[in-house]
């Protein structure tokens, strides 16, 4: 599964509200380099502002993917918070983010990095997950939800 | 009655264990048959363009990431020419970019494989999932049998024992 590892029910922030999109991402930088995902907390944080200040990765739809490349992480991993209320993210069709995933990884890790965020792309188009991992009431609902499929495979 | 020689094998790596496992399963079926053994890493150049499309990317950061997809793409031939030097065989590698199942495809077709072998397709999130796409499209666009290496330990008893 592409995200299994990736988010873990530790790095899952529900209920989140009244923050703005730089305390949030320092939260969710910070709960990576907590679960010892991150060497360099300080070059981690550096690199995700560095890259949204270059353009918000607020998406359509709620969704927000803040991501970036450092040393010090350790492969692929990423958190995520849920905010019910919504946070504004500057995000591409103006609405306030619900679904904000914190992507990073070495820079070794190129075809994971890409891979990892292609899966967030795919879970962002089904209208069904968006709304149960936003209604979701514990991080353990929120893996469920991120590792299912959403179609029969072959 | 004898059996047909194998010919050319085409091992489609990415930078997945399983990729390895089918290198390894191409490396012990190359030996044992006498087969020409290839190996291509393709960089996806659609996802990445997807990305930018889908605004996850700016402007310029694929272009960053790419280059990273390059290193990891030879980092990962290296491997399996390793992996076929340790067992004595010759192993071709190529790198290459683009769509990937059609860059498969078509260099199977090239050099006439009369096997492509691919990784355990992972269980997609969706049948929108790229990855997973990629997978299901070399198994129905190519012309030659696919075999898919499932079997981890298997592979790995077949390859230790040559």
């Amino acid at each position: 599964m592409v995200l299994a590892n990736v988010i873990t029910e530790a790095t899952v922030k529900l209920d989140v509200s009244g923050v703005d999109k730089w305390t949030l991402i320092e939260d969710l930088v910070d709960l990576v380099a907590r679960c010892g995902r991150a060497s360099d907390r300080e070059a981690l944080l550096a690199a995700v502002i560095e890259r949204e200040e270059r353009g918000s990765t607020g998406l359509e739809r709620g969704i927000a993917i803040p991501h970036a490349r450092a040393e010090g992480v350790d492969g692929v991993t990423g958190a995520l918070a849920v905010s019910r209320d919504g946070i504004d993210f500057d995000s591409a069709d103006g609405g306030p983010a619900h679904l904000i995933f914190l992507i990073v990884a070495a820079p070794q890790e190129s075809t994971r990095y890409l891979k990892t965020l292609s899966a967030i792309t795919v879970i962002g188009k089904s209208e069904s997950r968006r709304s149960r991992l936003i209604s979701a009431s514990s991080p353990g609902e929120v893996i469920s939800v991120l590792e299912e499929n959403d179609e029969p495979s072959l | 009655m004898g059996v047909a020689p194998l010919g050319r094998i085409l091992i489609a790596v990415d930078a997945t264990e399983a990729s390895l496992v089918a290198a390894r399963y191409g490396i012990a079926l190359a030996r044992t048959y006498g087969a020409e053994l290839y190996a291509v890493y393709v960089i996806n150049e659609n996802l990445l363009q997807e990305l930018l499309r889908a605004k996850v990317f700016i402007e310029g950061e694929e272009v960053d990431l790419e280059v990273g997809l390059e290193e990891d793409g030879r980092r990962y031939l290296s491997h399996v020419e390793k992996l076929a030097r340790a067992k004595g065989v010759n192993v071709t590698t190529e790198l290459l970019r683009g769509v990937v199942h059609r860059e498969v495809v078509d260099k199977a077709t090239q050099i006439g494989a009369a096997l492509i072998i691919i990784g355990e397709i992972e269980e997609p999130l969706s049948r929108k999932d790229s990855f997973y796409d990629e997978g299901e499209m070399i198994l129905r666009r190519a012309r030659c049998p696919v075999l898919i290496a499932k079997g981890e330990s298997l592979v790995d008893d077949m390859y230790d024992s040559l």
